[in-house]
């Protein structure tokens, strides 16, 4: 249950247990459990017993792996923090800040060609700022890991698969996930994205898939996963290759998920914006697909014949436990939905959101959504009156930059956001004036 | 008299509408190789003996020369001169349902 401190312009003792003495990634000192070691950022974390904190704090220089960090499992990790006879149990933490501990602002690292695997039972990394080229997950959850509040960029754009996020049963919340990868036929698993295994969630992050990859790829799960209050963008073109047939959520071999649920995403210019392609012959699912806002795609969800076949046709064997409804459609070129089950299907005349292709998703018009607005929580200003961006999709009211601070160059006058703690309110854009409110 | 038959409208909504966006998105590409070759046509003389040295052959993928890029740019530029005209914009642009999010540079 100790609290340690890791900044490599640091100039004390590098004993790790304040901000002063904090490791400084190349002194010989004490690790966490008690051996003697260079304390670099790799030996530093895989160090840490059950219990324990580290405050990671932003240096002049972007923090850089030594190798690829493979947290592993260890028995005393657990929900609740406690000590037996000396012995530490409970979750680690490893949390970024930039000037005061819990700013909420993130520390940047260059995982050059590495990957952070982050494999221990409840731990959780919040507010960190990760660029790398690694071929597969750059960053990894694991084991019901956590990462919250991060912006992970994996800038390969080939030679691999370029996941910015590899979720083996892990929870993903408020990230930013962008990914490079450049394809012209995305296989299954080339994603921003991936979820291949188990009770995997992901909610109330941006997703980003620039050059034709698909955003998320969840793949044969046979306990459920959640996605749920994502934007989720693809085929942006930016490298200028033309490719467009990443979708949004590609979900092959859907019919193994059990309970997979996808609800209040918006999706947007993808090929399909939610791809359940046929299938194999388990039948084990529940889906859920509700309260999605999906845009400027060629296809809105496109399900496999297997999903529309009659029950009473063995080859076409999904019978039940198939929830499509309340989806909301807008500029899709072929086709809304092929699900002949959906239910409550709303298409949209006009762009709902204020300016879509400049990445802001305020929902323009939210009487456009019409029954729906009773179903949706709006989320609401520090006054309580003013409608926030993504008011029917509660994605966080603010942008960052990349080295996650607020960015005072954006929002609309009367905009009301919270960083740190604090409420501010644009007041005038021209100059940008913000106010405490 | 209005025209409903199924099949139809499934070559319009699975064949022509994508087609347009594809046709649009190539017009704007044109507009951008426009821009780009304007820019480094002088580097490709058009003659046959000079060789592109990408040292690509090794991958199983064609060796180019300065004429094999000027007869490219010939096509293309016969190309876009066919859809880029007000009146071809118009007719590709119709049946579009997606807002065209490429924007043309001259970043090389």
């Amino acid at each position: 249950m100790t609290t340690y401190y890791y900044y490599e312009d640091a100039v004390g003792s590098a004993d790790g247990l304040s901000e002063a003495n904090a490791y400084d990634g190349s002194t010989s000192t004490t690790m966490p459990n008690g051996t003697t070691n260079t304390c670099t950022f790799n030996n530093v974390v895989s160090t840490l017993l059950s219990g324990d904190t580290l405050y990671v704090k932003k240096s002049s220089s972007p923090i850089s792996l030594t190798g690829s960090l493979v947290t592993g499992t260890n028995a005393n990790d657990g929900p609740t923090r406690y000590e037996s006879g000396g012995t530490q149990y409970g979750y680690i933490e490893i949390i970024g800040y930039q000037d005061t501990i819990d700013d909420n602002l993130r520390a940047d690292f260059n995982f050059g060609g590495f990957t952070f695997r982050l494999d221990r039972e409840f731990a959780r990394v919040k507010n960190i700022n990760v660029v790398g080229s690694y071929g597969g997950g750059m960053f990894r959850i694991q084991n019901g890991a956590r990462i919250e509040n991060s912006r992970l960029e994996n800038t390969r754009t080939g030679s691999g698969i370029g996941y910015a996020l590899d979720i083996l049963e892990g929870f993903a919340s408020r990230c930013e996930l962008i990914g490079n990868y450049s394809t012209a036929s995305p296989a299954d698993d080339e994603a921003t994205v991936n979820m291949y295994y188990d009770n995997g969630a992901i909610e109330n992050c941006y997703i980003e898939a620039r050059n034709g990859a698909h955003g998320i790829s969840a793949r044969r799960h046979a306990l459920p996963i959640l996605i749920s209050n994502n934007i989720i963008v693809t085929n942006l073109d930016v490298d200028g290759s033309g490719n467009s047939n990443g979708n949004g959520i590609h979900a092959p071999n859907v019919l193994y998920h059990s309970v997979f649920t996808i609800k209040n995403n918006i999706i947007y210019n993808s090929n399909d914006g939610i791809a359940m392609p046929n299938t194999l012959t388990d039948n084990r699912c529940s889906l859920y697909v509700s309260g999605n806002i999906i845009s400027n795609c060629v296809n809105g969800i496109n399900v496999g014949d297997n999903i529309n076949g009659p029950s009473d046709v063995t080859a076409f064997n999904v019978d039940d436990d198939l929830y499509f409804g309340d989806n909301f459609y807008h500029a899709c070129t072929t086709s809304t939905t092929n699900c002949n089950s959906e239910i409550n299907i709303t298409v949209l005349s006009s762009d709902p959101f204020v300016d879509a292709a400049n990445k802001d998703f305020t929902i323009a018009r939210p009487s456009d959504f019409g029954y729906a607005s009773k179903f949706f929580q709006e989320s609401r200003g520090a006054s309580g009156d003013t409608i926030t961006r993504n008011a029917l999709v509660n994605i966080a009211p603010f942008t960052t930059t990349d080295s996650g601070i607020f960015s005072l160059g954006t929002g609309g006058v009367g905009d009301t956001v919270n960083v740190s703690g604090r409420s501010y309110q644009k007041v005038s854009d021209t100059p940008i004036v913000w106010r405490v409110s | 008299m209005a025209i409903t038959d199924p099949e139809a409208i499934k070559f319009v909504n699975e064949y022509i509408r994508p087609m347009c966006e594809n046709v649009r998105y190539m017009g704007a590409r044109g507009a951008d190789f426009a821009n780009k070759w304007a820019q480094v046509a002088g580097d490709f003389p058009n003659d046959p003996l000079e060789t592109v040295e990408d040292g690509r052959e090794n991958q199983g993928v064609s060796r180019l020369t300065g004429a094999d890029i000027n007869a490219v740019a010939g096509v293309f530029t016969l190309l876009l001169s066919e859809i880029s005209g007000a009146t071809a914009q118009a007719v590709i642009s119709k049946p579009c349902v997606r807002p065209l999010l490429y924007t043309p540079d001259s970043n090389i």
